[in-house]
């Protein structure tokens, strides 16, 4: 982990007119790791994004790259390159005068930048195209040109505004290969930004959950998928299902609660909560299994409202008259075992380790794309 | 859709004899013209041809009865240049400028787009009086060209719009991003790009004040340009010689127009080569 690419983020807030885009942000992005930021659109991830490459300016706060102060360095003079969305690549240029656009403009020779420009168009297997406008590519080439010029500059920090949403699904999934290896190649740190959940699990060292200009959770995929820090988060980043209910009991760490229809769980880490209060714990909709009858605690009866076969697993949706569909993620083996029907009442239960309580408050539905 | 094409209804047949109507309507008195300036030397204003010449072309050249026709097409050439010129540059900027929300955009643009919409005539009037309150000599390359630009200003912002529409502000980004300084920016990417557009918005400023009739009336001066010379000899000239002056001018349009475009072509082809 190199610290000159490591990024401090103090207290950075975005004001457009009074709306607070992003909103007194702190954030630690270490060096060389890739780091995703996820959250439904207008969550302020892209302004996070653009005020760290430098395209706007932060209202409040600082940003540092490698201990150095930038909140207000030229865009383009601070060690950032970034790629756009829509790749913005010239289109009255060649691939080659593309990708040496940033030579240009410091002043080097026209034969000595073009080497650089091709070697850099080999490195991304484009060599072949370095004359050809943009125009005459496919999506995904034109995102491998966007690529080479932006790490012409070679930059200390890479920054993707959703590299991967204007291709189609294979493309995408090659592309994700490209990238974690290209930053495993560099060592640099990327900072991806995205709305789509299993991207940002399979890349990320660090993901870095928004909402509302705010960020609700920067931690590993890992934990941020095992512990969630709020009902948004696990909503949002999907696979959880989220329970409300009033504690009953506590004992040491662990905390009873009982739902509004009656039922109880045990929440076997729940510290600093007291009898009475109203919490919410997420339960993950993989360690869920089928039970003969209503079972007496950490489990529950619904009417199953859609099934969906998903190839190693089937999905199974029930109505528990609650807001909020349940639902339930059955290994293969055991639907094909006792295939069960849309409108037929089934009971569900789960080990006590199963259930997470949610200590953060936002409430939100998120807008999980895989659900 | 493509069921209904297959059929073709009375509309279609209706619809077609009305554009063919325009058409002839609208490039079939320039055809009358240009047939009518090869008149025969003994020929008259209207139809029957008497034999086919260029006698009224020589005549244009030679005579002496048609004032100054030559100065006068000079000083529409050269108007019809510096309104080119001033129309792209300003109309660049200004439209660059207009896509941020500055204090003022919106009354500032109507205030423009009204000198489009106020009769030219009266145009003309205010500005002559104008210079004559502040004590400056009405002169065709002055108050004429400023004539002339309260028309091709405020038409060319209007097509800068619309080339702008289709211009991505993500190009100006990833310049700065790859660290060119504004004025890099504006000349490497922004102009590049939008040059194409800018020629349309010089072609216009050229046409637009070649042809100008109402605002240049009283602000050329002393000196008349093109189309008040040929509007004066409409009144006094009564040979074919008329309609060899409206062939000329149109070819040399024509001609400005067909350079501008081969312009293009060779930059764009240059372009390619200089890969």
């Amino acid at each position: 982990m190199s610290d000159i690419s490591r990024i401090d983020i103090k207290g950075v807030t975005k004001l457009y007119g009074s709306v607070k885009a992003v909103n007194n942000v702190d954030l630690v992005i270490e060096g060389g790791s890739y780091c995703c930021m996820i959250g439904p659109s207008g969550c302020g991830k892209t302004t996070l994004l653009r005020m760290i490459a430098g395209h706007e300016a932060p209202s409040s706060g600082t940003i540092s790259i490698g201990g150095q102060d930038v909140t207000h360095a030229k865009t383009g003079s601070r060690g950032t390159a970034l790629m756009f969305q829509n790749y913005a690549l010239f289109p009255h240029l060649s691939l080659t005068d593309n990708v040496a656009f940033s030579l240009r403009v410091k002043g080097e020779a026209t034969e000595a930048r073009r080497v650089k420009a091709r070697e850099m168009l080999d490195r991304v297997q484009l060599g072949h195209l370095a004359d050809r406008l943009p125009s005459e590519l496919s999506g995904g080439q034109q995102q491998r040109v966007a690529l080479a010029r932006a790490l012409i500059t070679n930059p200390k920090v890479l920054l993707l505004d959703e590299p991967l949403s204007a291709l189609d699904e294979f493309l995408r999934l090659r592309m994700r290969v490209e990238l974690k290896r290209l930053q495993n190649e560099l060592g640099i740190t990327f900072i991806h930004v995205t709305h789509t959940q299993p991207e940002a699990i399979a890349l990320a060292d660090q993901v870095v959950v928004m909402d509302h200009g705010l960020i609700e959770q920067a931690a590993s995929p890992r934990e941020i998928y095992n512990h969630p820090h709020s009902p948004y988060v696990a909503r949002f980043m999907g696979g959880q299902n989220v329970l409300a209910g009033k504690v009953e009991s506590t004992s040491g760490d662990s905390a009873s609660v009982t739902t509004a229809d009656g039922h109880r769980y045990d929440l076997p880490s729940a510290p600093g909560v007291t009898p009475g209060a109203e919490i919410r714990f997420s339960v993950r909709r993989d360690r869920i299994h089928l039970s003969p009858d209503t079972p007496a605690r950490n489990g529950l009866t619904g009417k199953v409202i859609n099934t969906e076969y998903q190839g190693t697993f089937v999905k199974v949706a029930l109505d528990t008259g609650s807001r909020e569909e349940f639902i339930i993620y059955l290994p293969d083996e055991a639907w094909f075992a006792r295939p069960i029907t849309v409108g037929e009442t089934i009971h569900a239960s789960w080990e006590p380790t199963a259930s997470h309580h949610l200590k953060g408050t936002n409430n939100s539905a998120g807008a999980p794309l895989e659900d | 859709m493509s069921q209904a094409t297959q059929r073709r209804g009375l509309g279609f047949y209706l619809l077609a004899a009305f554009f063919a109507l325009f058409v002839i309507f609208l490039y079939g008195p320039m055809l009358v013209i240009f047939i009518l300036s090869f008149q025969g030397p003994t020929g008259g204003l209207t139809f029957p041809l008497r034999g086919v010449s260029t006698h009224w072309f020589n005549d244009l050249w030679t005579s002496t009865r048609y004032g100054d026709l030559g100065g006068a097409f000079r000083r529409s050439m050269v108007l019809g240049a510096m309104s080119l010129a001033i129309t792209a540059i300003v109309c660049l900027f200004a439209g660059l400028a207009f896509r941020k929300r500055f204090i003022g955009a919106g009354p500032l643009f109507y205030l423009a787009i009204t000198s489009l919409v106020v009769p030219g005539i009266l145009l003309g009037l205010g500005i002559s009086q104008l210079f004559q309150l502040l004590g400056f000599r009405l002169n065709w390359w002055l108050s004429g060209l400023g004539a002339h630009l309260s028309w091709t200003l405020p038409f060319g912002l209007l097509i800068m719009f619309a080339v702008l529409n289709r211009f991505d502000s993500s190009w100006e980004e990833a310049a700065r991003d790859a660290g060119a300084t504004p004025w890099q920016t504006l000349r490497y990417v922004t102009v590049p790009i939008l040059f194409p557009g800018l020629i349309a918005v010089a072609l216009f400023g050229f046409t637009l004040s070649y042809d100008e009739m109402p605002r240049s009336l009283l602000t050329v001066g002393g000196r008349n340009t093109l189309p008040i010379e040929i509007s004066n000899m409409t009144t006094n000239v009564t040979t074919p010689a008329l309609y060899a002056i409206g062939t000329v001018t149109s070819v040399l349009s024509f001609a400005v127009i067909a350079l501008a475009f081969a312009g293009i072509a060779l930059i764009q082809k240059r372009r390619a080569r200089a890969k």
